[in-house]
């Protein structure tokens, strides 16, 4: 069977699509381009209290309270040290603005439909109801975010927006 | 250029909502009594919509206007007495153009008014007895000056007003004064039009016939009156007395010619010009030979009788025809009253019936008509019945709600909306109740949702969803008390009722662009039978009080109840008292308002120059940090002169957001007028400080805590009018609505004189009710303060007006919400106090920064009593109620804000950080923090713009160096530290002791 049809059946872009990649671990993951608003360089943030570990706080962006979420421990890795090289994608969801800290950006890049294929069934333990699917480009592979479902309601995760 | 009038029609609207908003407040000040320039400034408002919404092609909103126009210009005359009946006319005229604008505006299909419009040009003029026969036709002159065109007048629009005011015929141009063409000057206007009118109501001269005449055209009116004499103006032709067998008699002359049947019937039996059988008959003639709605239909082309055949079948038993009809979309419920009249005018009259059944010669039927009249003009009132008197409207068939719903047009998205929000938080909180049946919290949610459902439905008259929300309430009152699980068949039966109420609001929402009846939910009767059997249920004694019956299913008609119904008698100044409110006592209303020129902006707009504007705020002070770091010691000219501006621009900005509680007050009194009725409480209302400006977002949402302030004065404030009276007080009650300024806040007052709270009874209840232990002390402002408590009601009986408690507990809500607080003055037998403390806006807020764990966090500085480091002796552990501080004899619970916030703190002896004593509800807590910080105006940003709501959080705001801090909630605080107490009790005191 050829991937295209993979992706047809899973709804996954038909088309080609731009992917925003970012290291995370050592994984790579895509996102929508057109859903990134900006990259910032992570700076300190205001804690929020009783909010969900992943919720580091909030920060100003010229004017407006972004709330930010450490992706690390929403995919439930460890923690690491908050560095320079640490960095802040702003995105757009359901008109909230808010910020995701990953490890680095790595780059743009062009992925054609029939480069998607669904996210495989890992079985029980693992969620992938975050992903839309899973992109071959030569030999690397990177896992496209749902971001809405990221930081609305997961399947077995609390959502973070009410 | 040309000229586009979409771009003007934005501006209409704009304007129109503000003139609309103008006769409203004329109207009310009418309602206080007579006043002429009142007549005057309603007649200038609508006037000017008229006339803009010619300009801009808006035809069904002028000829509202202008009928509503018509109206008032009889009252010019009047010296500003306008009775009752058509005041409540004006006012729903008012509603309807609200409703039509708002259409228009929305692009949706507009409201039918056609029964407006018959119900206003029909309207009685005076409350004294009008003259019995009114001339109705007229022969009318037009005679434009040969100037006319140039002065700017079309005679067109005015004939086509003439038509607006009856049935026209006969027009004639008079071409007499046309010269030859070689000597024909296109700029003069040669021609006249001669025309015969019958009117829908009498007519006293040219000034009549015309809402607003220009000078340059001359209007002759001469009366041909058939009967009575001739109004005023001297009859040119006098028309011979008709026999009644003319066949092509108009409406309206048939309803001068046929006396009522009865009347006449039993007039001619007495005099023995007839046998009682032959009158009998006569009568039963008159009634059967009428033709039936569905032949009146056939016969104007609404219907063919292939459909007609259809609407047969479909009928269901005891169904009548126009209501099938209607049921089956075959007829609107706005053609109903055109084939009413239809049905009239083919019907044979009474004195037609007696001459076909040759129970009377013609002459004697003349001579006796003529004897009858003369009797009915003679005996006042008892000897004639009113619809002889007048020309009689046709009364539309009776269409439960939909006037109610016509009058309330422009409420209905408000509504709709808010009702959608109410229901949806319903479903969440009836979800937490599956799994925790008792969760009081979210018990008094739903309860709450559907008690701001019913309040409004039954201002809008909507009957069926007030009833539902009713019975639901009922039960959910159950369920508060603890005498019923909500588990089970009884939650299906909320979870249903709220469905069905979501479906009609869904139908609610589509009426005005529909039109017609609203079609009730079928599943609603059953609920309602469900609803009370699991009420009156074995395990309760408390039977539902009596409900206003369901929105009647739609009544079962015949062929006789459809006809027309005499309209009611016209109000007169005997009748029992009406309740008198007045409006606004403003000294300055006459003198008029100079026009100030204004420029309307986009409310995003706006919000966004206020954001940008205190974005720059924050800017300037971080260029002032740096600036300080990298020279220190250094003066800089140009930034104490920026932090200046930057201030300036930024007051400026937020004062562009204030509006004047002018309209928020109206309303009250529109409610005060509505309700007073309603309770039949004769209510004075005075209101004070309209001009009070505040944040239009706290205008905004101040409307429904006022709505049910008022709502509580009026129904459980105010006593019934004997109580009063017998307690020595006038039997009109009085309540006062004050808004005014006092540094910084904005207050807000209701004063009823009503029976005031009784200290006694609240404290009983309240220890009832295990608000309160028995035995505990309270002071004055705690007992009153219950009142506020959810569920909480001293009224003996529930009314649909209010008594279940949750009305005040939306007001506390609101309130709070808004960041106010409540104070409450009482005197027992004097009356009530509510006094509503505001802040003047949301967007900026006076606040305390202390510091805890390296986090700054802001205290709002209404909340804050004092701050202090208590001494060693006067903290104090208490087992059960964890840490207290004791000062000056009083005892304030020690709240922890790190252990809330589950935050780190530097501090966490008590004796070494620092306490905030906060206020809370009249409740005092002392709150420790590592350090205190200073004094700051914060800008007030939202978490759940990005984010969500936090328990404990008002929001958050930016700090001069750019670092966003949390602005607390002192309420939230407090309940999460009653959470947070019931949860770790024995931690804390193992930790403590």
């Amino acid at each position: 069977m050829k991937p295209a049809e993979y992706g047809a059946a899973s709804g996954a872009p038909a088309h080609g699509s731009q992917y925003l990649t970012f290291q995370l671990e050592d994984e790579e993951y895509g996102l929508e381009i057109l859903r990134v608003q900006e990259i910032k360089g992570y700076s300190k943030v205001t804690p929020l209290p009783n909010t969900p570990r992943e919720v580091k706080g909030v920060m100003n962006l010229r004017g407006t309270v972004v709330p930010i979420i450490d992706l690390r421990t929403r995919f439930g890795l460890p923690e690491t040290e908050y560095t320079r090289f640490k960095v802040i994608i702003v995105v757009t969801v359901a008109s909230k603005v808010m910020g995701l800290v990953v490890d680095a950006v790595s780059d743009v890049l062009n992925v054609g439909g029939e480069e998607v294929v669904p996210a495989p069934d890992l079985g029980a333990g693992v969620d992938t109801s975050f992903l839309t699917g899973i992109a071959r480009t030569g030999n690397r592979l990177v896992s496209l975010l749902n971001i809405d479902r990221l930081v609305g309601a997961g399947k077995d995760v609390a959502p973070l927006l009410a | 250029m040309k000229f586009d009038p979409n771009q003007y029609r934005e501006t209409f609207f704009a304007e129109a909502a503000e003139h609309l908003q103008a006769l409203e407040a004329a109207l009310l000040r009418l309602d206080a009594g007579s006043d002429p320039d009142a007549v005057d400034e309603a007649f200038r408002s609508a006037h000017t919509i008229k006339g803009g919404a010619d300009v801009v092609g808006l035809d069904s909103v002028a000829r509202l206007t202008h009928t509503l126009e018509t109206l008032l210009a009889r009252f010019r005359s009047a010296a500003g007495v306008v009775p009752r009946a058509a005041l409540d006319l004006l006012m729903e005229g008012r509603d309807g153009l609200v409703a039509l604008l708002d259409a228009e505006h929305a692009g949706a299909t507009p409201p039918d008014t056609s029964a407006l419009l018959a119900r206003l040009a029909a309207a009685p003029v005076q409350a004294a007895p009008v003259p019995p026969v009114p001339a109705r036709k007229y022969r009318v002159r037009i005679l434009p000056e040969p100037d006319a065109f140039k002065l700017g007048i079309d005679p067109l629009p005015l004939l086509r007003e003439v038509s607006d005011q009856g049935t026209v015929s006969n027009v004639a141009v008079d071409v007499s004064r046309l010269p030859p063409l070689e000597r024909l000057d296109p700029e003069r206007c040669y021609l006249s039009w001669s025309l015969d009118l019958e009117a829908s109501r009498a007519l006293s001269g040219g000034d009549d016939l015309f809402g607003f005449l220009p000078s340059g055209v001359t209007v002759e009116l001469t009366a041909e009156c058939p009967g009575g004499p001739p109004a005023g103006v001297p009859a040119s032709v006098p028309s011979a007395p008709r026999g009644p067998e003319l066949a092509n008699v108009s409406y309206a002359e048939r309803q001068a010619l046929a006396p009522d049947p009865v009347r006449f019937a039993a007039f001619l039996v007495r005099r023995g010009a007839i046998s009682a059988e032959a009158a009998l008959a006569a009568l039963e003639a008159h009634r059967d030979e009428r033709p039936s709605l569905a032949a009146a239909a056939v016969e104007c082309g609404l219907l063919d009788t292939r459909r007609l055949f259809e609407l047969v079948a479909a009928a269901l038993p005891g169904e009548g025809f126009a209501v099938t009809a209607v049921r089956c979309g075959a007829l609107l419920a706005a053609d109903l009253g055109a084939l009413l009249l239809h049905q009239e005018q083919r019907a044979l009259t009474f004195p037609q019936c007696l001459l076909r059944a040759g129970a009377l010669a013609p002459e004697v039927v003349d001579s006796e008509l003529a004897a009858y009249r003369e009797k009915a003009e003679r005996s006042p009132d008892p000897g004639r019945s009113y619809s002889e008197a007048l020309p009689a409207p046709v009364a539309l068939p009776a269409n439960p709600g939909a006037s109610m719903l016509e009058e309330n047009g422009a409420m209905l998205p408000e509504f709709c909306s808010e009702a959608d929000e109410h229901l949806e938080a319903v479903d969440r909180h009836l979800l937490t109740l599956d799994a925790r049946p008792t969760d009081a919290e979210a018990l008094n949610a739903v309860y709450r949702a559907f008690h701001s459902i019913k309040g409004v439905a039954s201002m809008l008259g909507l009957a069926e969803i007030q009833t539902l929300a009713h019975e639901a309430e009922n039960l959910l009152n159950l369920a508060r008390d603890g005498k019923v699980l909500l588990r089970g068949k009884p939650l299906d039966l909320v979870f249903a009722s709220n469905d069905s109420l979501k479906r009609q609001i869904a139908e609610v929402r589509r009426w005005p662009s529909v039109g017609g009846r609203l079609t009730s939910d079928a599943a609603v009767p059953a609920l309602l039978a469900d609803l009370r059997a699991a009420v009156g249920g074995p395990p309760v004694s408390r039977p539902p009080r009596a409900v206003p019956a369901p929105a009647a299913a739609p009544a079962v008609r015949d062929r006789s109840a459809l006809a027309p119904v005499p309209p009611a008698p016209p109000e007169r100044e005997a009748e029992p008292p009406a309740p008198v409110e007045h409006a606004p006592a403003r000294p300055d209303a006459h003198s008029r308002r100079a026009e100030k020129e204004t420029v309307r902006v986009d409310k995003d707009r706006l919000d966004k120059l206020v954001n940008t504007i205190g974005e720059l705020v924050i800017a300037q002070a971080m260029a002032q940090q740096e600036f300080d770091a990298h020279a220190p010691g250094v003066a800089s000219v140009a930034l104490p002169e920026l932090a200046k501006t930057s201030r300036d621009l930024q007051e400026l900005s937020l004062s562009l957001r204030m509006v004047p509680m002018q309209a928020t007050f109206q309303k009250m009194a529109r409610l005060v007028r509505d309700l007073s009725r309603k309770l039949n409480k004769p209510v004075d209302l005075e209101l004070h400080g309209e001009e009070t400006e505040l944040d239009k977002t706290v205008v905004d949402q101040l409307g429904d805590p006022l709505m049910h302030m008022v709502r509580n004065g009026l129904d459980h404030g105010l006593e019934e009018p004997a109580e009063r009276v017998a307690a020595g007080k006038p039997a009109t009650g009085r309540l006062a609505l004050r808004a005014y300024h006092q540094g910084g806040n904005i207050y807000i007052e209701l004063t009823d004189d009503g029976r005031g709270l009784d200290r006694d009874r609240i404290l009983r209840k309240a220890v009832e009710k295990g608000i309160v232990r028995e035995g505990q002390r309270l002071t004055d402002a705690e007992v009153y303060a219950l009142i506020f408590e959810p569920g909480f009601s001293t009224a003996k009986a529930v009314t649909d007006v209010s008594g279940r408690g949750v009305g005040m507990d939306v007001v506390r809500r609101n309130v709070e919400a808004l960041q106010g607080n409540i104070l409450i003055r009482t005197q027992l037998g004097k009356g009530t106090t509510f006094t509503v403390r505001l802040p003047l806006t949301l967007a900026i807020m006076d606040g305390l920064m202390v510091g805890l764990g390296g986090d700054v966090y802001v205290i709002p500085l209404l909340s804050v009593v004092e701050s202090f480091r208590p001494r060693r002796d006067e903290v104090r552990t208490a087992a059960a109620r964890g840490t207290v501080i004791s000062m000056r004899g009083e005892v304030y619970p020690l709240l922890r804000l790190h252990e809330l916030l589950g935050r780190p703190a530097e501090v966490t002896d008590p004796c070494r950080g620092l306490v905030v004593l906060v206020e809370d509800q009249g409740k005092k807590f002392a709150l420790l923090v590592d350090e205190l910080l200073g004094q700051m105006q914060a800008v007030v940003k939202s978490l759940d713009e990005n984010y969500q709501r936090i328990d404990g959080l008002a929001g958050a705001t930016i700090l001069g160096d750019g670092r966003v801090a949390m602005i607390l909630d002192i309420h939230g605080l407090t309940q999460l530290h009653t959470q947070f107490g019931g949860r770790s009790a024995p931690e804390l005191i193992g930790e403590l002791v």
